[in-house]
């Protein structure tokens, strides 16, 4: 838990976009070490979403014939009537027209709110977990993942790490009861090498990762439990906060096989 | 002069889809939208010229129907079709047992909007739905910033819980937290 307290309302504001600077910065800080606060960001974000879906539909509706040739006959005798006589009927006009109230010019803010960023509007899309570069951990979406001998401190469990060192994109391989399967490999800022990969394992969360090799070994950099689906590997919200991510790091594209061959045998 | 009313005439044939799916929200009937649609045209046209351009024409055209929706609510009072302008809020807000029961039967997300109070329900479809910022939609129904915030918390709370919206590990970290 963060030692700041935010109100739904503030959270809220977050996730629409239009809280100011100095609170989005706030708000942003503590959602890197608070999953719940995140979860509470998520629900804002995800009724946005789903409102805006669940009502899309009755913009196909067709507007029944009736109404839109009434509305462009009322249209075309307003047209006559200011043509006529603009000047004398604007008394009259205003008179009837009283309840209608001008708005202001709205401040330039107010017409272009500010969405947080992509990443973090991903990140809270799906239960996640970041794993910092330095010394990361796991803060599982339900707060009881237990990841045991696969992270330390970062690392990458050495079975895992002998995975990503040697096999290619596309493999799955078994360890134990479990599944890794091999997403891709890249490069990010420069010439560091990072994988991306899906774990699957009996009675623990799955989680999708992405780790980068330094000189220490293999580094987790992000991993995020992927909502119970049965079968098959991580759903695509999950890889959509996986994509905001490479980007944020300015992964390139992902090497072919030959490629990968040599990036993976250049340096241990 | 003649032009710009044409426009503005096009532009109302134009919004109609738009402004017919806030009135149906706002009414739940098709019947009376309709005819709701058709009377804030009406009013628009003959004070077109009090629309400043360069504001929303969308959020111009929000508040005069929805005005004339609360009038008409206000007339119809000892009709018993109506609803309370001010009903509680917490009226969609399952609780104990009932809320354990709401919880099993989820809603559709369209549902669960519907039944949300009035004051809720208008203040999510302008914001959420037709995308009007918090300020545009405090002067779309002449309250203050702050009020369209907590209602429109509320409403998103209430819809969350009614249609299962929400993420596992928001739901209670009071009860997460005496658990550990």
């Amino acid at each position: 838990m963060s030692d700041m307290v935010f109100t739904d309302e503030i959270l809220m504001a977050f996730a629409d976009g239009e809280l100011d600077d100095e609170t989005t910065r706030r708000v942003e800080a503590a959602l890197e070490t608070d999953d719940e606060l995140m979860a509470r960001v998520a629900m804002f974000m995800e009724t946005r979403a789903a409102a805006n879906q669940a009502l899309k539909p009755m913009l196909d509706e067709p507007v029944p014939d009736q109404l839109v040739e009434n509305v462009r006959a009322m249209a075309a005798k307003a047209t006559a009537r200011n043509d006529g006589s603009r000047a004398a009927d604007a008394a009259n006009d205003s008179a009837s027209a009283d309840n209608i109230i001008a708005f202001r010019r709205p401040e330039p803010t107010a017409q272009t709110p500010r969405r947080p960023s992509q990443l973090m509007m991903a990140l809270a899309a799906s239960l996640l977990i970041v794993v910092g570069g330095v010394g990361g951990y796991f803060a599982g979406g339900a707060g009881t993942t237990d990841v045991g001998s696969l992270q330390v401190a970062g690392l990458v469990d050495p079975v895992v790490s002998g995975i990503l060192d040697q096999r290619a994109s596309g493999e799955e391989i078994a360890i134990g009861e479990g599944r890794v399967r091999l997403i891709s490999t890249f490069e990010a800022s420069g010439e560091q090498i990072c994988r991306e990969y899906e774990m699957k394992r009996p009675d623990q969360p799955d989680f999708v990762s992405v780790a980068c090799r330094n000189a220490g070994g293999w580094q987790t950099q992000l991993a995020i439990v992927t909502p119970e689906s049965g079968e098959g590997f991580a759903p695509a919200s999950s890889l959509e906060t996986v994509d905001a991510y490479l980007t944020s790091i300015g992964a390139g594209a992902p090497l072919e096989a030959e490629a990968e061959k040599k990036a993976l045998a250049g340096r241990k | 002069m003649t032009d710009q009313d044409i426009a503005f005439g096009e532009r109302l044939v134009a919004f109609l889809p738009n402004l017919r799916r806030f009135a149906i929200s706002l009414c739940r009937s098709r019947d009376i939208a309709d005819d709701l649609v058709q009377a804030a045209c009406e009013k628009a046209l003959l004070g077109s010229e009090r629309f400043e351009e360069g504001t929303r024409f969308d959020a111009w055209m929000f508040r005069i129907l929805r005005n004339l929706w609360i009038d008409q609510l206000r007339r119809q009072k000892t009709a018993g079709s109506s609803e309370e302008i001010d009903a509680q809020p917490e009226l969609a807000v399952p609780s104990g047992e009932a809320g354990s029961e709401a919880r099993m039967t989820l809603k559709s997300v369209a549902a669960a909007i519907d039944d949300l109070v009035l004051e809720q329900r208008e203040v999510l479809l302008l914001t959420c739905v037709e995308d009007l910022s918090y300020r545009e939609a405090a002067e779309v129904l002449g309250i203050p910033i702050g009020t369209v915030m907590s209602r429109l918390a509320r409403a998103r709370k209430n819809l969350a819980e009614a249609a299962g919206i929400e993420p596992e590990a928001a739901r209670s970290p009071d009860m997460r937290g005496g658990a550990r």
